[in-house]
């Protein structure tokens, strides 16, 4: 678009009356030409300085992470949830000592079931055994093909493959 | 060769079809970046922020109806998203991505015009959000006022007062920056 009809239609512009392909065209070309931005300014003077500022390009990857985050909703089935990483960001630091604190006692209190149970298994002192009659307990049921059940094939390697 | 309509594509996603899902992505990726980017100044909020908006558009697509514009619809929930960061989180001025390369331009003037732009985006994020958003929609995505009523769920008397109220606040820190 030449800077004779751009520089005609400025006014409209800046009140926003000019159809929306007119429009875009002259938000282009303002993108591209100084001399047209300065003219701008003089009728609107943020319309002409941030026609001028160049936005970075979209980040690598975007759409595929986009894609991929969906994908594992659809495969868990769970609906939109704030991520781990935003929650953090997002919450005040009492917030988040508070999240610390909750997590080290959950971790402690799991520490002291693995340690009660290696001390009711007289049979074996190894530490391994013992984590599996916490979780083996626990997963006893699960179908086949699911963490559970690899996850207990992998600490029995006799059993493995059975469900 | 058909192009779907975005209306068409988003009922489809409605019904589990996630490749018409990611043709909206593709299709709308670079104005969610562009308005989370100035809406919130820091790159990973950026991010964020964009990805959040198509997960709920996706989430949301059962129950959507084309009783407006996909475009309006998409617009709208990306405004929401960047009224309720704010309310949640004060949005800070973190490390710009930079700016477009421009070759046009020598290293010199190239270095001159990222701190210009740089201290535009500054003086956007200082804005009150719903001025911020104003500016955003109207100065970088280019939306008619009918079009921000529509998005912005106010007149649009309400929407062109926001806007001289948006401008005022922002002209003059801008002022610095007119070319010529």
């Amino acid at each position: 678009m030449r800077c004779e009809a751009v520089k005609g239609q400025l006014t409209a512009y800046a009140a926003d009356e000019l159809p929306a392909e007119a429009h875009r065209a002259v938000k282009a070309h303002l993108a591209e030409c100084p001399a047209c931005r300065a003219e701008m300014a003089r009728v609107d003077v943020s319309a002409g300085v941030l026609a001028g500022v160049q936005t970075p390009p979209v980040p690598l990857g975007f759409a595929s992470r986009v894609l991929a985050a969906a994908e594992e909703r659809q495969r868990t089935g769970l609906s939109f949830k704030q991520t781990p990483r935003r929650w953090w960001r997002l919450n005040s630091a009492p917030m988040r000592a508070a999240a610390a604190v909750a997590a080290f006692a959950i971790g402690a209190w799991g520490a002291t079931e693995l340690s009660t149970a290696q001390q009711t298994d007289a049979g074996r002192d190894d530490s391994q055994a013992a984590a599996d009659a916490v979780v083996g307990e626990w997963f006893e049921a699960a179908p086949g093909e699911s963490f559970a059940s690899r996850y207990l094939a992998a600490i029995n390697p006799g059993n493995e493959g059975e469900e | 060769m058909n192009v779907r309509s975005d209306e068409d594509l988003m009922l489809a996603a409605g019904e589990g079809d996630l490749l018409s899902f990611e043709e909206l992505v593709l299709r709308y990726q670079t104005e969610a970046w562009r308005v989370a980017y100035r809406f919130t100044g820091d790159g990973a909020e950026a991010e964020d922020l964009a990805q959040d908006a198509f997960l709920r558009i996706l989430n949301a697509a059962p129950r959507y109806r084309p009783t407006a514009s996909f475009r309006t619809y998409f617009y709208r929930v990306l405004s929401r998203l960047c009224l309720d960061h704010r309310r949640k989180k004060r949005p800070i001025l973190g490390e710009p991505l930079g700016t477009v390369a421009d070759d046009t331009y020598p290293p010199p003037e190239r270095a001159s015009l990222e701190e210009r732009d740089r201290c535009i985006q500054a003086a956007l994020v200082n804005l009150p959000a719903d001025y911020r958003l104003a500016v955003v929609l109207r100065y970088f995505e280019g939306l008619s006022g009918a079009e921000m009523a529509a998005v912005m769920g106010r007149s649009v008397k309400a929407v062109e007062r926001l806007l001289a109220r948006a401008k005022s606040a922002l002209e003059p820190q801008l002022r610095r920056f007119l070319d010529g």
